[in-house]
């Protein structure tokens, strides 16, 4: 599964002088688990952070797992739960909670022009609206399983592991436009909250930075812990980019508006 | 601020360029609570105890410990 879904990116061995960001891994948690009712656990360095899950979500599980990883051991970045895809070096955050449609909307914006940084979160420079890519596959929920693979027919999906907490769930392998440039960052200048709403034209509305900051804050990851450096890092994008609230029902006119408003 | 109110000494404020508000950052418990424009205006006014709204925005604010009465 791995492989389908990384492609060249997956790799089977490491040179020991290869430099390793983490130490992960899935397997069986037991001997009897493997046979019986199997089960997979995750680890990251050592520790075991989530109770064993059936195998069938293994590929989901090591999904969740790296998000997991990167949440909690990436101290030199400000984290914010969020979609982040870019043209050119103009980058914009889509965060939104789940059921917003972000992730069906981020599967469309990548494959009408536009490249993936991160499906799941944005890894900002501190003091700086520079946003590091995250490539990772994009993690599709229940309708949205079936709807992208009948938008996208050329896409590579994982198995879908269904009746998860999260619902049924499948991933959607980047493209390879945005794995090209995964080490490529990309310049903050757009904040943009999505909210699909079936049967609706699209409604936008220009937000204030007071409110912006508010909302944007709430989907930090890591604001805890960095404290001080999160709050100024956040008071300097909102300063520094242009926010929006968006209720969509039609894709391609999220599309439109986006590069009508950041791209010119 | 006014008369009546001041913000803690090590509180980080932050007066956003489009005049529509600030934030207030407390770093002693990571705890954010953020004044929209009417807000600050009220704050800016002098109490008043027949002002129920304004009453009960400076007591939110004083849950977050971000305002000491002077």
């Amino acid at each position: 599964m791995c492989r389908r879904i990384y492609g060249d990116r997956f790799t089977h061995s490491i040179q020991p002088s290869e430099f390793i960001d983490f130490r992960i891994g899935i397997k069986y948690p037991n001997f009897t688990r493997r046979f019986l009712k199997p089960q997979v656990q995750f680890s990251s360095e050592g520790l075991v952070p989530f109770t064993p899950l059936p195998a069938d979500y293994a590929f989901a599980m090591l999904e969740w797992g790296m998000n997991w990883t990167v949440a909690m051991y990436e101290f030199q970045r400000v984290i914010i739960h969020s979609a982040v895809l870019a043209k050119d070096d103009y980058a914009i955050l889509l965060p939104a909670p789940p059921g917003s449609g972000k992730s069906t909307a981020t599967a469309y914006l990548e494959n009408n022009g536009w490249r993936l940084l991160s499906d799941e979160m944005a890894l900002i420079t501190k003091n700086t609206t520079q946003v590091t890519p995250f490539v990772r596959p994009i993690c599709l929920k229940n309708a949205s399983i079936d709807l992208c693979k009948q938008m996208f027919s050329h896409g590579t999906f994982s198995e879908t592991a269904y009746k998860t907490h999260k619902g049924d769930v499948a991933h959607m392998s980047p493209q390879r436009h945005s794995i090209e440039e995964q080490s490529t960052p990309a310049n903050i200048v757009g904040i943009v909250f999505p909210q699909y709403s079936k049967d609706i034209l699209l409604d936008i509305y220009p937000m204030d930075k007071t409110s912006a900051m508010v909302k944007f804050s709430e989907n930090s990851f890591n604001f805890n812990f960095l404290g001080q450096q999160s709050f100024e890092t956040n008071v300097h994008l909102i300063e520094n980019t242009r926010q929006f609230e968006l209720h969509y029902s039609d894709l391609s006119e999220v599309n439109a508006f986006l590069n009508e408003e950041f791209c010119k | 601020m006014s008369d009546a109110y001041a913000v803690r000494d090590n509180i980080l404020t932050h007066h956003f360029s489009d005049g529509s508000g600030c934030i207030f950052f407390d770093p002693m418990d990571n705890s954010m609570v953020a004044a929209t424009k009417p807000v600050e205006e009220l704050l800016n006014k002098e109490k008043s105890e027949s002002d129920e709204q304004h009453c009960h925005i400076i007591n939110t604010l004083l849950i977050h410990k971000m305002i000491t009465k002077l």
